[in-house]
């Protein structure tokens, strides 16, 4: 059998998608302290999305992880204030690490768990 | 001369100190209803200032004027249908980025709006300074800085509404958000095709319509079901088009776009307005770390549910010890100075033991919201939620079921219920609701000490009393997770919610906090309650010709005969009519339990002994039948005020009777388990 299913979800995903897709963390994988950027929320229905919208919460907005256990709730800075999310729900944003000290860089800084 | 009436909306975040602005206001005159049709509570008071009369109407606590809660749809339909003539936007001023979002709906909506720009004493202390001024030119509206737990900024508040109304009672200011080129040119044209429409929504803003559709908002497009299909389908025809070239264009959704236009809009007025004087010290941050912390984050949370629970109890302790007395003294005197007939009975055992009953609850809910309003307002309530998320996910709850459960343990289930409010999804609400009156309230509390003083030798009582509060929960949580998997499949509501900033509590809103919802509980449960305590007085005394002071009389009355007729059904139970007639009347409320015994054995023997020692030497009950009966009152149907809150909050028949009925037939379940297990076992 391949090799692919052995280590998780990135194999799978580049196993199926071709060229390789690079595999964004989610706001669950963030460790405490890190700063990262909202990039997309992944199947949420309108709902969940606005009630992100309306908490400041939108795509290219930096969050920084203030409490994240990584099994419970997580905890974010976001737009002045402190905001918890469930599980579920940060288990399903999509995000991008800020590299340390560059804010600005675009590169893929993401994919580490 | 006759005042003139302006109608004033408060509307703001939840956490901005929206009710001390609004208890400022009107003082303590309150009136609580519901909006039409809606599961939200509806508070409006009124003061008079100057030659006005000014009424105030209390919006639920939103974000957003999205519509994708009740709370939402509530507020909007009320701002757009209602038309109230000034919008109070209160504001927590330390948090403007997320508090300013609300507002610029506000405008929108195109109604006349003051920015009370609340908690302006945290402003410095966190270190910002902002141009009050310098916003109020920006936004074209009235700005005042206002301090609700101190009262401060009131007045300007009073004069600066009726100044508002005055100036603008045809035209008010508006403010456009600058959307952006390619979002501007969908909204105009949108806007064009709806002026075509004509008179269609001439209740709204043509461009918030416009933006509406364009953010898809579910309600906006209702809006076009009773228009010609030829106009709707050119309105939805553009719409799709412009939503798919905004998509093409920016590459997210026109929601998106549009929220994402809206904050920038606001970190371009916050730019302007506020200065940064120091670097923020946030001794949030440093309080968070140790109360969410891995290994004292639990510690601290239980400690801190202990001191709400210790002062609860220990606090009203002389209260209720003051009012019992109070009302058995009026019942004495009554007695001893009216000869004995039919009437003399209903004042005393129907109107003095309602009065009482209902009464002598009130100090523990007090304290008991005094301890939770404390614990609110500091910021606390928000992180015990976020804390508990994780274990409560695992039964299906939210982190937000934790205080409604909390609320009625010990507490009230009616309050637990009326608390679980809190919870945006219907499903969620429904199901905390639903297992919310499982807990051992505080009417549950006394019935359970007296069986368990009777029965159980005195070093086991404190573990007997763990034991039922540690079974509660697990049937309550078992219920969630059971309710979760089978009955409300989907997901948990998705957990999303504010920290707000540590804060001392200020003395005055805790205690505003506290007088209100006491004031709330007497109204909503009192009338139901007194009611009730006449129709429970009715069944023992009716039919005439079973007096209640006869040795047979209680076997004699309704609610005897109808404990008899199910006695065969508690008989595997191990229980009897006795039993049966305290339950059947325990429905009304669970204290009654204990009443009715007491006239049960105070009837059958005339003596004036403690309940707990006829129940101990009635050679009918043993240890095991207690337990049955301990369990089956734990878990059988919630009071009936519990019920008609429910049946308040949930809206719907088939819930409440599922309530009623499937409570009742888990208790009967559950007790038959236990007694049937016990009497293999032990006997």
């Amino acid at each position: 059998m391949d090799a692919w299913y052995r280590d998780g979800r990135r194999s799978l995903i580049a196993h199926y998608s071709f060229p390789v897709t690079i595999v964004m963390p989610r706001l669950t994988e963030i460790k405490k302290g890190t700063e990262c950027i909202f990039v997309r929320l992944h199947d949420g229905g309108r709902q969940r999305l606005q009630r992100l919208v309306d908490m400041g919460i939108l795509p290219g907005e930096p969050l920084k992880v203030i409490d994240n256990q990584g099994h419970g709730p997580v905890m974010i800075y976001v737009k002045g204030a402190r905001v918890a999310l469930g599980h579920l729900i940060a288990a399903a944003i999509e995000v991008r690490e800020i590299a340390y000290g560059k804010k600005e860089d675009r590169s893929d800084a993401g994919g580490k768990s | 001369m006759e005042k003139k009436k302006i109608v004033v909306t408060l509307a703001g975040n939840p956490n901005c100190g929206k009710t001390s602005i609004f208890n400022s206001l009107t003082g303590l005159r309150r009136d609580v209803s519901n909006y039409p049709g809606a599961t939200v509570e509806k508070v409006s008071g009124f003061f008079e200032y100057q030659d006005y009369v000014i009424e105030v109407i209390d919006l639920p606590g939103t974000y957003s004027l999205s519509a994708y809660s009740e709370d939402e749809r509530v507020s909007r339909h009320f701002l757009i249908y209602d038309k109230p003539d000034i919008v109070v936007n209160v504001l927590d001023a330390s948090n403007l980025e997320r508090n300013l979002y609300l507002t610029i709906q506000l405008l929108e909506l195109e109604v006349p709006v003051i920015l009370a720009m609340n908690m302006s004493d945290m402003v410095m202390r966190r270190g910002f300074e902002v141009d009050y001024q310098e916003l109020s030119k920006v936004l074209n509206s009235p700005v005042v800085p206002t301090v609700g737990d101190k009262g401060a900024g009131i007045n300007e508040l009073k004069k600066e509404i009726v100044r508002l109304f005055e100036k603008c009672s045809e035209a008010c200011p508006r403010v456009r958000v600058d959307y952006g080129p390619e979002i501007f040119d969908e909204i105009q044209s949108l806007e064009t095709l709806l002026r075509e429409a004509e008179g269609a929504f001439s209740a709204y803003p043509s461009r918030w319509i416009a933006i509406k559709l364009l953010e898809q908002d579910p309600q906006v497009i209702r809006l076009f079901d009773p228009v010609p299909s030829r106009i709707k389908e050119k309105i939805l025809n553009r719409l799709n088009f412009s939503r798919e070239h905004l998509k093409a264009h920016f590459g997210e959704a026109a929601e998106v776009m549009i929220a994402d236009r809206r904050y920038g809009f606001i970190s371009g007025i916050i730019k302007t307005v506020r200065t940064i004087l120091h670097q923020r010290d946030d001794i949030s941050d440093a309080i968070d770390r140790v109360v969410l912390n891995r290994v004292l984050g639990f510690p601290i949370f239980a400690f801190i549910m202990f001191l709400i629970f210790k002062f609860t109890f220990a606090g009203a302790a002389p209260f209720i010890g003051w009012l019992s007395l109070g009302f058995e003294r009026l019942a004495g005197f009554i007695a001893a100075s009216f000869p004995e007939n039919i009437f003399r009975s209903l004042i005393i055992d129907a109107l003095i033991n309602g009065v009482g009953s209902l009464l002598e609850f009130l100090p523990l809910i007090m304290f008991m919201f005094l301890a939770i309003a404390f614990f609110e307002d500091s910021g606390y309530m928000a992180r015990a939620a976020f804390l508990m998320d994780k274990f409560m996910a695992r039964f299906g709850l939210h982190g937000k079921s934790f205080l409604p459960l909390m609320i009625s343990t010990n507490g009230c289930a009616v309050l637990g219920i009326m608390a679980s409010r809190t919870l945006e999804n219907s499903k969620d609400r429904l199901i905390t609701m639903l297992i919310t009156p499982f807990m051992i309230c505080g009417a549950k509390l006394p019935v359970f000490a007296i069986f368990i003083a009777a029965f159980f030798p005195e070093n086991y009582a404190a573990f007997m009393m763990f034991l039922l509060y540690f079974f509660s929960i697990s049937v309550a949580l078992a219920s969630a997770w059971i309710l979760r998997q089978f009955v409300f499949k989907g997901e948990v509501e998705h957990f999303v919610m504010e920290l707000p900033p540590y804060r001392f509590p200020s003395i005055r809103g805790v205690f505003l906090k506290t007088w209100e919802r006491g004031v709330v509980y007497l109204k909503k449960a009192g009338t139901v309650i007194l009611f009730i305590s006449v129709i429970i007085w009715a069944g023992f005394s009716f039919p005439i010709g079973a007096p209640v002071n006869e040795r047979t009389g209680v076997e004699q009355s309704a609610i005897g005969r109808l404990g008899r007729a199910i006695e065969p059904v508690l008989k595997p139970l191990g229980l009897d009519w006795r039993a049966g007639t305290a339950l059947v009347s325990g429905v009304a409320a669970k204290e009654v339990i204990i009443s009715t015994f007491g006239t049960i054995y105070s009837l059958q023997d005339g003596e004036e002994e403690s309940l707990e020692k006829h129940l101990a030497e009635d050679p009918f009950w043993d240890p095991l039948k207690a337990f049955s009966f301990l369990i089956f009152s734990l878990l059988y149907t919630p009071c009936c005020v519990s019920a008609v809150v429910f049946f308040k909050e949930a809206g719907s028949w088939r819930w409440t009777l599922f309530l009623m009925f499937g409570t009742a037939l888990l208790a009967w379940i559950v007790s038959f388990v236990f007694y049937q297990a016990g009497l293999l076992l032990l006997f």
